[in-house]
């Protein structure tokens, strides 16, 4: 069981991915943006993070790259959900250490096994 | 509830108030308002949609909003400038985002729309993904679905091994230079990899001198040895997330080929990109099938368990669109039957001051007027909980102005005021239909052609304001234009030809301006497409009232007309009038009570048929017995009163009464729930000495009266 | 009122070992006997004055207030073709439920309570003479009398649509 930071702005993929990891015997916690996101990291210590890409305030390679500079954040595993493909982005993403980049939609089952693989 | 559903209608729920956020940025951008933030937050939330709409598999919605995603981004990184045309299309695209996604939330997905080729290919030359003339019309074959559209069906890459037998696999795997700090750790990779049948492990390379180590940089490569029943792409799928940060190569010995696919060779083929999350999907079921065998089995862990699909078949859903309240609605009625309850106590032990003891009696009214205010805090904080800014329906609007200046070929802008009054939900549930209606008759009456403003002087693009506000207990929208205003002379016209007023009547210009409220009048000469089906204004002075509600119209020739609807903030409680009836006491609501008048010996005169006549200020008013309507026993009295109602359906009437008792807000209650509807009451309430007292349907009772009276205008 | 010392047959349920008992709230209107399934019933009240509906049958009293909801009342004398009950605080409202809906049935008096084994509820005999019978779902024999037992479904169908 670990404990899995789920960040999206978007209501109903964020209640979709609580109820997935809770389902797969996981806490989880929520933050809607970037900014919570690193409010919700230092103060739970999540296992590992999963995080939409576009969001207001902080995206989330903004907020990886933050985290990354925390030391609840050094070596955490911090995953990008999103539907975005381009490949400036995904060059981002390796720039700011992002652990890795999942497409939407999400498999439930391959989320769950990715937190077991990486957590 | 499926949990799908229940997440389908949260997504759906939210969708409506991103586009509703997205109607709003675009109207900014439209109307040269916006800045780089609106432009942001409309990429945002255009994105936001498709994501939602990727999760549970609605391919128009996510082609659409994809390229729509696509034209925005344009925009938010200056490739393509916002100019009116471009405005107008991504308007134009809004509102298209919003009919698929109540097509989709209807289960109606597949429903052909129309101009949706075409808004598209229109998307797709700004886009710049299609040469501008390239557009092909409507009906035409629909040209293949950009790429990146809907996520396309893998093409599974290895058949599908249906022997248990273990087979080989072999995967290299050359961690770069972000890899440690990207959050991996090849330690826990290998522990993984135990459970998909890991059985040897191979590191090459050189540890570097210790002087040397750089701990962010490994330089080995691990060759991973698989002895397992899973097919090669299930193993290249565990390994997937880390083509992110190392190079990977696949080998299976066995094999006839060995199989290169490095990292790179992935990430530059979107197909493959897209596929890993629908692949799994796809083979979820044929894996189940399988027996699970050894560490195959324990390295799925608790997930192989069957999940719900990830996009649910798209059946009938039967979510209500409009009701967005967080709150289950029974429980906030029954918060409010509480207070409605309370009321009624406090107004038992009013009742008991009037008779108590001396003493007591200022105690008990120290306490009356502590609860009431008590009360009434509650009642209000009640009420907020259904409260909800009329934006809800105000948002749809625009669209209705935008089909119609398409359609009529009339250029209009429609400002909007004071979107965040907040109503009942009730009400704002049935705002939305009497709304339109006005909003059309705006268009289609009161705004002229473009040419003709321009000749009369006037701002070439009509202009309509649509404001609501609060007025006390009642919420004021008003429709405003800056059209020719009503065509007096046609409405006089055609009143006289309906028989509705005679040509000897002398009326004021405003009581001609009011008559296009009347029953069966509509302006519209032939049935046109717009106001459709020929109703008119008539429909809705008779859904506002129905809410409790009046309306009424100021024009000004030449300059415009302002069409006002008063409301009352809530259908749970009114205000009504208590009147007496022999022993029986009902109520009148509030909103229909012209004036109370007592009847004089001389004011009541009959009619050659024994139907009653009421003089008021030298005009006769039909007078209605409530005793005979309400199927009382007769009595003979005199001295009666008069309380003057205004029905939808015949103007002002009189109705007899035995005694008016006063004005109070009741709660309604409902006849239906444990009887039936019966004709005349419109519902029940309960007094301060606990008795039911019967609210009156006075149009019913007006109707059911009417058959044999003679019909009395009242436009005098 | 007054009640009979123990109505219910001691012996009924070793009696009847493979039959159901059920227990009924028995009341009166003038000489007969009424029973209703004591599941159906919510509760008991006097009978205080009821707020007229228009153009309703004889039978339909009225609406009274029970605890901020509205409940219909019903003469059940009338119900059964008999005289209007002109009723005084010694007649009797019971609140039964019918389907999802809450009526009152005006009587004189609540009797008693009942246990009776489904064997021994008789069918009422076809082509009786009194009155619309349909709604009498069956008859029983008590200390007290013969007992018909309501069917309330009948009786005041609760169904919107249904004129009665």
């Amino acid at each position: 069981m670990s404990v899995v930071l789920a960040v999206d702005d978007t209501r109903a993929l964020r209640a979709m991915l609580a109820d997935c990891l809770k389902k797969g015997g996981h806490d989880v916690i929520l933050a809607v943006d970037g900014v919570e996101a690193l409010d919700q990291l230092r103060k739970h210590k999540p296992d590992i993070v999963i995080t939409d890409l576009n969001m207001p305030r902080m995206n989330g390679l903004d907020f990886i790259e933050a985290a990354r500079r925390e030391p609840e954040g050094k070596s955490l595993p911090m995953l990008l959900l999103t539907t975005e493909t381009a490949q400036s982005l995904k060059d981002r993403a390796r720039a700011v250490r992002a652990t890795g980049w999942l497409t939407k939609p999400f498999d439930p089952k391959q989320i769950l096994s990715l937190v077991d693989q990486l957590a | 509830m499926d949990d799908d559903e229940d997440f389908e209608a949260l997504f759906f729920s939210e969708t409506r108030e991103l586009l509703d956020a997205l109607q709003e940025h675009l109207n900014l951008l439209a109307d040269d308002e916006g800045d780089s933030e609106t432009v942001h937050a409309a990429f945002r939330a255009v994105h936001s949609v498709k994501g939602g709409a990727a999760a549970f598999g609605f391919d128009r919605l996510i082609a659409f909003a994809h390229i729509f995603e696509t034209v925005m981004d344009r925009i938010r990184s200056d490739t393509l400038m916002l100019d009116p045309h471009v405005a107008q299309i991504l308007l134009r695209s809004g509102d298209m985002l919003q009919v698929l996604a109540e097509n989709a939330e209807a289960g109606t997905e597949d429903k052909p729309v129309d101009g949706l080729q075409r808004l598209q290919q229109e998307l797709e030359v700004l886009a710049g993904e299609r040469e501008d003339g390239d557009i092909v019309e409507e009906g035409a074959p629909e040209p293949a679905p950009a790429e990146a559209a809907a996520p396309a069906e893998p093409e599974p890459s290895e058949e599908e091994d249906d022997t248990p037998a273990l087979k080989e696999i072999v995967c290299r795997i050359t961690p770069e230079e972000p890899f440690f700090e990207s959050g991996h750790d090849i330690l826990r990779l290998i522990r993984a990899a135990r459970e998909h049948g890991l059985t040897t492990i191979h590191s090459e390379g050189d540890v570097p001198n210790i002087a040397e180590f750089d701990p962010r940089i490994c330089t080995l490569t691990w060759e991973l040895t698989f002895q397992t029943d899973q097919t090669l792409s299930d193993v290249e799928e565990f390994f997937g997330i880390y083509a992110h940060t190392a190079q990977l190569d696949f080998f299976q010995p066995g094999a006839e080929d060995d199989i290169d696919q490095d990292a790179e060779a992935q990430e530059e083929s979107p197909a493959v990109q897209e596929t890993p999350p629908a692949k799994s999907a796809q083979t979820a079921p044929s894996q189940q099938e399988k027996p699970p065998v050894g560490p195959a089995a324990a390295g799925a862990g608790g997930t192989n368990k069957p999940k719900a699909p990830a996009a649910p078949p798209n059946a009938a859903r039967g979510a209500d669109p409009n009701k967005s309240l967080r709150v289950e609605i029974a429980r906030i009625d029954r918060l409010v039957n509480l207070v409605g309850e309370m009321l009624i106590t406090q107004a038992a032990l009013a009742q008991q001051i009037t008779y108590g003891d001396e003493h007591q009696v200022s105690d008990m009214a120290h306490s009356v007027d502590a609860m009431s205010r008590q009360l009434r805090e509650l009642q209000e904080s009640v009420m907020a909980i259904r409260a909800q800014p009329v934006k809800s329906v105000f948002r749809r609007m625009p669209r209705v102005v935008r089909d119609l200046a398409e359609k009529l070929g009339k250029e209009a802008k429609l400002e909007l005021e004071g979107e965040n009054t907040e109503v009942d939900a009730t009400v704002i549930e049935e705002l939305s239909e009497p709304l339109t209606h006005m909003i059309r008759n705006s268009m289609d009456h009161g705004l002229e052609g473009n040419d003709d403003r321009e000749a009369a002087g006037k701002p070439r693009v009509g202009r309509i304001k649509l404001a609501a506000e609060h007025k006390g207990e009642r919420v004021i929208i008003t429709i405003e234009d800056d059209g020719r205003g009503v065509n007096r002379e046609r409405v006089l016209a055609k009143a006289i030809e309906r028989g509705l007023v005679s040509p000897e009547d002398q009326l004021s210009p405003e009581e001609v301006d009011m008559l296009i409220f009347h029953p069966g009048f509509s302006t519209a000469e032939e049935v046109s497409a717009v106001s459709g089906r020929g109703v008119g204004m008539d429909v809705v002075k008779k859904k506002i009232m129905a809410l409790g509600g009046r309306c009424s119209v100021v024009s000004t020739p030449g300059k415009g007309a302002v069409f006002t609807i008063t409301l009352p903030l809530t259908l749970a409680v009114m205000d009504g009038m208590t009147i007496a009836v022999g022993d029986q006491k009902y109520i009148l609501p509030l909103s229909q009570v012209v004036e109370a008048l007592r009847i004089t010996g001389e004011s009541g005169k009959r009619l050659p048929d024994g139907s009653s006549l009421l003089e008021r200020r030298g005009e006769y008013l039909r007078l209605l017995s409530l005793r005979s309507a309400l199927d009382l026993p007769p009595r003979d009295s005199t001295d009666q009163m008069a309380i003057v109602v205004d029905t939808e359906t015949s103007g002002h009437v009189a109705l007899t009464v035995d005694e008016l008792i006063g004005q109070r807000q009741i709660v309604l209650k409902s006849l239906e729930a444990n009887f039936h509807k019966v004709d005349g009451i419109s519902g029940a309430t309960i007094l301060g000495d606990g008795q039911v007292a019967l609210i009156l349907d006075v149009q019913a009772l007006v109707r059911m009266q009417g058959a044999s009276a003679p019909i009395e205008e009242t436009f005098h | 009122m007054t009640f009979a010392a123990n109505q219910i047959d001691p012996t009924a349920e070793t009696a009847h070992p493979g039959s159901d008992v059920r227990q009924y709230v028995t009341f009166l209107v003038g000489e007969s006997i009424y029973g209703v399934d004591i599941n159906l019933v919510r509760e008991i009240k006097q009978w205080t004055p009821t707020t007229v509906l228009p153009n309703q049958p004889s039978y339909t009293k009225g609406v009274l207030n029970l605890r901020g909801t509205i409940v219909p009342v019903h003469d059940l004398r009338a119900r059964f073709g008999g005289p209007l009950t002109e009723p005084t605080e010694t007649n009797v409202v019971v609140i039964v439920w019918i389907g999802t809906k809450t009526v009152g049935i005006l009587v004189d008096a609540v009797s008693d309570i009942i246990g009776v084994p489904n064997d021994d509820i008789r069918q009422v005999p076809a082509g009786h003479a009194m009155g619309d019978m349909s709604a009498i779902g069956g008859l029983v024999t008590s200390a007290a009398g013969m007992v018909a037992l309501l069917d309330l479904n009948t009786m005041f169908p609760t169904q919107d649509d249904d004129e009665f």
